[in-house]
């Protein structure tokens, strides 16, 4: 009896012994081709104006935009907190560390959404967590939320009330309440305050034991 | 080491940590995570709550995160594993005999006394799975074995606690 | 090549059938230690009854230990198996909540099944308590929210804590185990037995 547990209290210190010496492969490092053609159909990577507008609004912490078109650019105008790390420079040491602390939603926008793609690409390959896209960049984002089209009468109130909420983010973007030109204040929703935005709960679906 | 008659009707707790191992390396070879339990009754809460009112599930923040249209809460591979627990353990029982109706308890204390205690500590444990993340089953048992920070952190926390408050509960056991 | 299901080896159709199978190998394994006993198991902390630490102990190093060599020789990605995320808040509370839990139980959710199965009226009571716990928790979500999320490290691995190989850390925790059960049986008569 007592030999047994000897012997295999011998093999299970061999066993963890070999691991000291065995170096881990570190070829998981990177996603495979077929894993990013996974990750590429997925829809999810994209944040929509909307959505980014709300969360900025809200003041979320646990969004990181980042701006990865070059310093120039984003000195001239870019979005309320978003840090730049301009597209030749993703590689660096000091970026990737960012990256490597996953603990934000990473939002890549560029001018439309071709840089911020291959940033996301880059950095998904390295396996990075949390990267997002803002879907269409920052020509969208004047679209939408700087210059919202009126929407058509016959519209339905979700399109409105979307329509009231772009105003209202324009407002707070930009400070100015109406558009030139475009609809009459009235009841227009550029006057109405920045309704609190709540920002959307489960953002990571956890499963338990 | 555990030559006594009584302990002799249970399989060896070395051997039955080794294979205990080897199962969860087989499941954590097979699907990429390992074995759990809460997951389980959490998601029969979920399937329960929304059977009564799927308008309060869909406005709470914790439930709509374990909630889809499509997909039945309880059509999940942790509910069908815990049903296989008990199977599993069933026949166990059955093969040795052990298949009772009982209250086990400590002779000092009152049967009514041990049920209140097992209902108390059920919740307790259900509340704090949901803050770890999982039991320890999950969090504490494969979690550390994938080296998870929180596995590890969960075992410590739940033995730790244990020893160091076991002196309060000693009347209970000893 | 492993992990079979996430990398669509094996289709996540099976997914549940296999989820029974290894419940069922999990129930067995568990009653025939004895986990379906909650005064076996609490003898842990009273030093009549080693079964849970020996058990558990063993279990994660031998998966640990396994799964390392799998990953040596590319059976398994281990960058692909999923790791609990950590909320270092939100865990310490958990922990501590679940470990007076278990004093006070004498099981925790798995070994409860367990002893429900084989007829042990106080784990079907724990298990109706564990259901009453969370459902507690659910309703009264809103007021822990912040706890719950609080200190998000995501899937940290002790590694990467520690800093060290996961070989490293695998053989230091198969030293100390190692050293443990060595200490048990030094001191064998030392403890007490009782008569569960």
């Amino acid at each position: 009896m007592n030999r047994t547990y000897i012997l295999m209290a011998l093999i299970m210190f061999l066993l963890g012994a070999g691991l000291v010496f065995l170096p881990q492969p570190r070829n998981n490092r990177e996603l495979s081709p077929e894993q990013i053609l996974l990750s590429l159909n997925e829809p999810f990577r994209y944040i929509s104006t909307d959505q980014a507008a709300r969360r900025i609004i809200a003041g979320d912490p646990a969004l990181l935009l980042i701006d990865v078109r070059d310093s120039a650019a984003f000195a001239a105008f870019s979005l309320p907190g978003a840090v730049n790390i301009p597209f030749s420079h993703i590689l660096d040491e000091e970026n990737q560390a960012l990256l490597a602390e996953g603990s934000k939603d990473y939002v890549f926008y560029s001018n439309g959404d071709i840089l911020s793609e291959k940033a996301w690409l880059l950095c998904s390959r390295l396996r990075h967590r949390k990267l997002y896209i803002l879907q269409g960049g920052l020509n969208h984002w004047v679209e939408t939320i700087l210059r919202p089209p009126v929407p058509a009468a016959t519209s339905d109130a979700a399109v409105f009330d979307q329509y009231d909420f772009r105003m209202a983010a324009r407002m707070y973007f930009t400070g100015e309440g109406e558009l030139p030109g475009m609809r009459k204040a009235g009841e227009s929703a550029a006057q109405r305050s920045v309704r609190p935005i709540a920002r959307p709960s489960g953002k990571r679906k956890h499963e338990g034991c | 080491m555990e030559t006594t008659d009584r302990s002799k009707k249970y399989i060896n707790p070395y051997l039955g940590g080794v294979l205990l191992g080897l199962l969860l390396l087989l499941t954590v070879y097979i699907t990429g995570r390992g074995l759990g339990a809460s997951g389980a009754v959490k998601n029969a809460v979920v399937a329960s709550v929304n059977e009564i009112s799927p308008a309060h599930v869909k406005h709470n923040a914790y439930y709509s995160q374990f909630i889809s249209d499509d997909v039945n809460p309880l059509n999940n591979w942790l509910v069908f594993e815990v049903i296989g627990v008990l199977a599993g353990a069933f026949i166990s029982g059955a093969l040795s005999g052990r298949l009772k109706w009982k209250v086990e308890h400590q002779p000092g204390i009152r049967w009514r006394t041990r049920l209140i205690f097992a209902a108390a500590g059920g919740m307790l444990f259900g509340i704090g799975s949901q803050f770890a993340r999982g039991c320890t089953s999950g969090a504490a048992l494969t979690g550390s074995a994938v080296l998870a920070a929180g596995g590890i952190l969960t075992m410590m926390m739940i033995f730790g606690t244990g020893y160091l408050f076991a002196r309060f509960f000693r009347k209970l056991w000893v | 090549m492993g992990p079979l299901i996430p990398q669509q080896i094996i289709d996540p159709a099976w997914n549940n059938l296999i989820g029974f199978l290894v419940g069922m190998c999990f129930g067995l394994i568990l009653e025939a230690s004895g986990f379906s006993s909650s005064r076996k198991i609490t003898g842990v902390f009273y030093g009549y009854d080693f079964t849970v630490m020996k058990v558990f102990m063993t279990a994660v190093a031998v998966a640990m230990v396994g799964l390392l060599y799998f990953n040596y020789f590319g059976w398994i990605d281990l960058s692909l198996v999923y790791v609990n995320p950590l909320f270092l808040n939100a865990t310490i509370v958990g922990g501590f909540i679940m470990g007076i839990g278990f004093l006070m139980g004498g099981f925790c959710p798995g070994t409860s099944f367990a002893g429900a199965a084989i007829g042990k009226i106080d784990a079907i009571v724990f298990s109706l308590g564990m259901f009453l716990g969370i459902l507690l928790f659910s309703e009264a979500f809103p007021l822990v929210e912040t706890l719950y999320n609080a200190g998000d490290y995501g899937g940290l691995t002790i590694t990467e804590v520690l800093g060290i190989s996961p070989g490293l850390f695998a053989f230091f925790f198969v030293c100390a185990m190692l050293m443990l059960f060595g200490i048990l049986y030094y001191f064998r008569d030392k403890f007490r037995k009782i008569e569960i």
